[in-house]
């Protein structure tokens, strides 16, 4: 009997001239981690093929689904190229995809004349903080369009720019022009059951704000479609600088700003720590309570000012959960992980002495080993796009390791693809 | 079904030179290939092993002899008796042992591993390839390998640039 159980390989086009047989060979190399196998396709082109084989590099990604991700930054040349790298954690720098760029030339109203130009050579890509095989990216002074790039085919797509249909209508029946309606946020996701991509838009009209979204296809070009409107209290003032957007697993949450409506009306309409999420599946929002020892922190301090109570929460996501980072001026950073959705239950995991805390910022990602790496920056976090470091600690030993130095610590996202792939 | 003794049901393996090994079922089902084909009652008869010649599948055997786990009544008494730790021990030493063959039998045994699916022995069997090929240069893996570089000088050069951050 014949045994029919065996899995389909890639079977190189160029044949093996060498002592290993070919399976064996597969499974040595299959062991290997990535960046060895980049070194050794320079042996012969029979390696160079299977490990650039799209099967091989998925049983690879498979067997060292605990390796450490990549990272995904802006760069920029002196001459006004700008782009995006994927380095790793050490910072090599594995590939970089220039980015084409943008020109607009701005007309006068009045005379319909050319009155100046703005191009991509002036400005800066602001990588988004998600973690995905795809990046997404805006400009810091074109912050309105979104595009989104495959670094393994360098493939880049913008999103569409207008409002859906909905929306549209509405402004146009209302007299309202577009250009006074501002995006307020962006978040990029994918489905975990569909595998889909898809956008969230938060965007202002007058005093409200709005929703929509779009379903990411590299093939043919979707468009906006408006959803429910977001909870109130959504979008804090500093949002962009602050870290109070994530995306984990298919679902975008915001932390919502208790201090300002307690500001305009003198009343805590909002519960401090509140979450608002959003389900890229079901494309429905929610309101998530906050841990309660956060909330009761900020209760007690009523006497201090809630603005500062505000800045000491942001959010972050580590091994793919929700966690709510509670950073106590000169006393610790508490992370508390969202252990239950459905429950709204938080568990402290980790509470690290300030001291750490002051030298390292934000947390970015943890790795398997337990290691948890934070981004800061080198100057005060309202300064955007300051220069800062990406630096790893262990939180068992209370040791941590040489910093990286990052071009914008605000600017970077984690790619999950594989190296190979690259 | 061959039975040998109550309670063991045994399998009968052939190698493509004609050789005929009659194993236990639990030794076979330490191979995840054969355990999907008996679990998918296409077992009945002897299951052909094709390209593992009789040598090989000899030796594939008595690794899959020496881990399977000891289970059942004679198991228990073995484990009350043996402290796990010291079982281990001994099962390293003997893994030790039992890899010290030349490159040909080794290479050979990875492949047998790699098609009948058993973890244990293939990690075993590929280490070695493994920690050759990454604390060497590129010349030494070729040379090791007796694999010939067909890259054109300047071909080699592009591929050597394209991926010049993996050799820092």
């Amino acid at each position: 009997m014949a045994m029919s159980c065996s899995e389909v390989r890639p079977r190189p086009a160029a044949s093996f001239s060498g002592d290993l047989p070919e399976d064996s060979l597969y499974e040595v190399l299959l062991c290997l981690p990535a960046k060895e196998l980049c070194r050794l396709r320079v042996v012969c082109p029979a390696w160079r093929a299977l490990t650039s084989d799209p099967l091989f590099v998925a049983a690879h990604k498979s067997r060292h689904h605990t390796a450490p991700p990549l990272l995904a930054m802006a760069y920029r040349e002196y001459s006004g190229v700008n782009g995006v790298e994927i380095s790793d954690l050490s910072g090599n720098v594995v590939k970089r995809i220039p980015s084409a760029g943008y020109e607009i030339v701005l007309v006068d109203e009045l005379s319909g004349v050319a009155s100046g130009r703005m191009s991509s050579k002036d400005d800066t890509i602001r990588v988004a903080r998600t973690r995905l095989d795809l990046v997404c990216f805006n400009w810091s002074f074109c912050s309105g369009d979104f595009w989104v790039l495959n670094p393994a085919t360098g493939d880049t797509i913008t999103l569409p720019r207008g409002f859906s249909e909905e929306l549209a209508h509405e402004l146009e029946a209302k007299g309202i022009k577009e250009w006074c309606c501002g995006v307020k946020s962006y978040a990029f996701g994918q489905v975990s059951s569909t595998r889909e991509y898809k956008a969230l838009r938060v965007s202002e009209i007058g005093d409200r704000k709005v929703c929509e979204v779009i379903t990411f296809d590299a093939t043919k070009h979707g468009s906006w479609r408006r959803k429910q409107d977001p909870p109130p209290s959504l979008i804090s003032p500093c949002h962009k600088i602050l870290r109070r957007c994530v995306v984990v697993d298919g679902v975008v949450y915001f932390l919502m700003d208790f201090s300002s409506t307690y500001f305009e009306t003198g009343v805590m309409t909002i519960e401090p720590g509140s979450v608002a999420s959003f389900n890229l599946e079901t494309e429905e929002w929610r309101v998530l309570r906050g841990p309660e020892q956060v909330q009761r922190f900020v209760q007690e301090n009523e006497n201090s000012d809630y603005l500062i109570l505000e800045l000491e929460l942001s959010l972050a996501e580590l091994n793919g959960c929700l966690v709510m980072v509670h950073s106590i001026h000169k006393t610790s950073m508490d992370l508390w992980f969202l252990t239950d959705f459905e429950k709204d239950t938080w568990v402290k995991k980790y509470s690290m002495p300030s001291s750490h805390v002051a030298r390292f910022g934000y947390p970015f990602l943890m790795l398997d080993d337990g290691r948890i790496f934070f981004t800061r920056s080198d100057y005060l976090q309202c300064l955007a796009g300051a220069e800062g470091f990406l630096q790893g600690y262990n939180p068992r030993n209370g040791t941590y390791a040489d910093a990286l130095k990052l071009r914008d610590s605000e600017s970077i996202g984690i790619y999950v693809g594989s190296l190979l792939s690259l | 079904m061959a039975t040998r003794e109550a309670g063991k049901k045994m399998i009968m393996l052939k190698s493509p030179d004609g050789m005929e090994f009659e194993v236990e079922e639990a030794v076979a089902m330490e191979s995840q290939t054969i355990r999907k084909m008996i679990e998918d009652d296409c077992a009945d008869t002897a299951i052909l092993i094709p390209n593992i010649n009789s040598k090989i599948l000899s030796r594939v055997i008595e690794y899959c002899n020496k881990h399977v786990p000891t289970t059942g009544a004679t198991g228990a008494a073995a484990s009350d008796t043996v402290a796990p730790a010291a079982l281990a021990e001994d099962l390293k030493i003997w893994d030790a042992e039992f890899i010290k063959v030349n490159r040909a039998t080794r290479f050979n045994l990875i492949q047998a591993a790699s098609y009948l699916n058993i973890k244990g022995l293939l990690d075993l069997t590929s280490q070695t390839t493994i920690d050759t090929i990454s604390d060497n240069s590129l010349e030494e893996i070729r040379s090791f390998l007796s694999t010939k570089n067909d890259y054109l000088p300047e071909e080699e050069q592009t591929i050597r640039r394209e991926n010049q951050w993996a050799f820092q």
